[in-house]
């Protein structure tokens, strides 16, 4: 069986916030300063996708067949790919486009299915970290005609057919699925391993591995479809509070300072 | 492939499906969903329509409530749909789709949940659209073009972007698809009390199909201890500064005192230390509660995008310097096994007086 798993390269997003972190808050920033300031981020693997990674690698583990990472965006995303061959992946394919919207995104990543792939079952995550739309599994399993369903903890294959656990906080339940199918991970669904030290030997350093094969996206699939656009305004958010040091000697003297301010506060 | 069907300009608001063990219309924020659907759509001069997927057994109390929170809002139109509880969730979104496709809105809105942001991403897939997601404030400009906004990079950065243009939509495009988040439907007042002139119909149909591709199997009853973070009004959390799994129990119990809930941050929760329904942040619960006490957390920013609808924030850390402390209203540098032990003495010795 081929399991595709959908990765992305994301930008960290500590790492902006940091950079962010001295600039004036609630102040408008210009689309091009955002684009510039995303161009300047280090990117890594969308952390979520590790969870989808280490379902499809248990299932080919059990059932046999091969996993197959997909993935649209910059160049980069070639590390967020290496780092899936390290933990075990067999192959990949990227086809690098600029920063694309959700939608321009499912349109890409359908097109690799179809054309680089023989998927029998798709693995994504529930987000990225990043864009955070919640819906790339959703519009991908549209345009390839296949069902979706999210919040994913266990899966098991009998006869052509899924059978899977959801598990979200409204919903415990067993459903039955026929293949192929897309699936999002729930990020409690298992611990993502490590990459093997094998792996890293392997697939680190500068050169492109055989196993990953990167072309550029076609123009007219992603004309339009840019996830930056003219009408976008942005705004650095003021997320930090002033603090209050509850600053006594002792531990006795600490809670009962704090349990009084709480008081005076109403909140207790 | 997407039908492109004559639109009937109308603004469509679906609510959370009425279950009969954990779906209350109260808890599922459809009367804010209400408030914001009526001035919306009256800003941009539409009519305002509701669609609503319910099994029998809701109570009438709760169901006339909402009937008449309909009418106060000035709905011409509730679409309620009977459906199978044991069909499951594929069923539920076919029947959504169903209608949407029939009445083919400019507009729908949905109030952020599990299942909105499931079928919302669904339905967009189907008509051809995309999802304006967790969306914290909506405008509109020129009384057509609407504009909304929402968080991105784990809450640092706010972006307002051109949704689209309302009034004209009319055989073009996919409709607009936004779902509420839970800070913007709290945020608006209500404005239902006043009673708008009696124009509801409600247009009663059934869905008893199985899912054509998703079928359920079996449901587990949800308990009622579950942990509801979301809802709690105080939450004390504990992280990797806890050491071990013993230090969950020390956090139970200044809880217990305090009549508030038990989470945890990712990095405890992947120790294996509590189970993964207490993790709070980015992919686990986002906290709105009064008071929320972080015990030996870092704060991690996946960590802080969770507890951003805090009104009051403590931190208990050992290292000042913690991430955590940049989003606290009172911080405390000590060791928590000192200082959680002497509040839970001080607040015992409280509540024998």
């Amino acid at each position: 069986m081929q399991f595709v798993v959908c990765i992305k390269q994301v930008r960290d997003v500590a790492a902006i916030s940091e950079m962010l972190s001295h600039a004036p808050r609630s102040v408008a920033i210009k689309t091009e300063e955002m684009m510039d300031l995303l161009e300047k981020t280090p990117g890594m693997m969308n952390p979520e996708d590790k969870h989808a990674l280490e379902a499809a690698l248990q299932l080919r583990d059990a059932f046999g067949g091969e996993v197959v990472c997909v993935s649209v965006g910059r160049e980069d995303a070639i590390s967020a790919l290496k780092e899936a061959m390290a933990m075990g992946a067999d192959r990949a394919e990227l086809w690098t486009t600029q920063e694309l919207d959700v939608s321009g995104s499912a349109d890409v990543l359908a097109t690799i299915v179809k054309e680089r792939t023989q998927a029998d079952l798709i693995l994504c995550a529930e987000l990225s970290v990043d864009a955070s739309t919640h819906q790339l599994p959703a519009l991908l399993a549209s345009r390839l005609g296949m069902p979706y369903l999210n919040g994913i903890c266990d899966i098991s294959i009998e006869d052509q057919k899924l059978r899977v656990r959801r598990k979200l906080p409204e919903e415990i339940a067993l459903y039955r699925l026929s293949l192929p199918a897309v699936l999002s991970i729930s990020p409690h669904a298992n611990e993502p391993r490590y990459p093997s030290v094998m792996g890293i030997v392997r697939f680190s350093g500068e050169k492109i591995p055989a196993q990953i094969r990167v072309e550029a996206a076609p123009e007219e699939m992603i004309k339009g479809k840019f996830f930056f656009t003219k009408t976008q305004e942005w705004t650095l958010l003021d997320n930090e509070r002033d603090i209050e040091w509850i600053a006594c000697e002792d531990a006795d003297e600490k809670a009962d300072q704090l349990l009084k301010k709480l008081n005076r506060r109403g909140i207790l | 492939m997407t039908k492109k069907s004559v639109r009937n300009p109308q603004v469509l608001l679906v609510f959370e499906p009425v279950l009969s063990d954990n779906t209350s219309l109260e808890r599922s924020f459809a009367k804010e969903l209400l408030t914001i659907g009526a001035s919306l759509s009256a800003r941009v001069n539409l009519p305002l329509n509701g669609l609503l997927l319910t099994s029998e057994q809701v109570g009438e109390e709760a169901r006339d409530a909402f009937y008449s929170d309909c009418q106060a809002s000035g709905m011409q139109e509730l679409m309620e749909i009977g459906i199978c509880e044991n069909a499951g969730v594929g069923s539920w979104v076919e029947a959504l789709s169903c209608a949407v496709r029939e009445t083919s809105p400019e507009l729908i809105l949905f109030a952020s949940s599990a299942f909105s942001s499931y079928a919302a991403a669904v339905l967009a897939g189907e008509l051809g659209a995309k999802v304006h997601t967790e969306t914290t404030r909506w405008q509109i400009h020129d009384q057509r073009h609407l504009y909304l906004e929402r968080h991105v990079l784990a809450g640092s950065v706010c972006v307002k972007e051109l949704a689209g243009t309302l009034g004209e939509r009319v055989d073009a495009k996919a409709p607009i698809l936004a779902v509420l988040s839970r800070s913007l439907l709290l945020e608006e007042p209500s404005l239902l009390e006043e009673k708008a002139e009696d124009r509801l119909q409600i247009v009663r149909s059934k869905w008893e199909k199985e899912g054509k591709t998703i079928q359920l199997i079996s449901r587990e009853p949800l308990l009622r201890q579950d942990v509801r973070l979301e809802e709690a009004s105080i939450v004390v959390a504990g992280g990797r500064g806890l050491g071990g799994p013993e230090g969950f129990k020390l956090l139970k119990e200044l809880a217990e005192l305090l009549g508030g809930e038990v989470a945890a941050s990712k990095q405890a929760v992947n120790l294996g230390w509590i189970s993964a329904e207490h993790q709070v942040g980015q992919t686990g619960a986002k906290i709105r509660a009064d008071l929320y006490i972080a015990c030996g957390i870092s704060g991690s920013i996946q960590h802080k995008a969770g507890i951003r609808g805090a009104k009051c924030i403590v931190a208990i850390n050992t290292d000042p310097k913690a991430a955590i402390f940049q989003v606290a209203d009172y911080g405390v540098v000590a060791d928590i096994y000192d200082v959680v032990p002497a509040m839970i003495k001080k607040l015992k010795k409280q509540s024998r007086r």
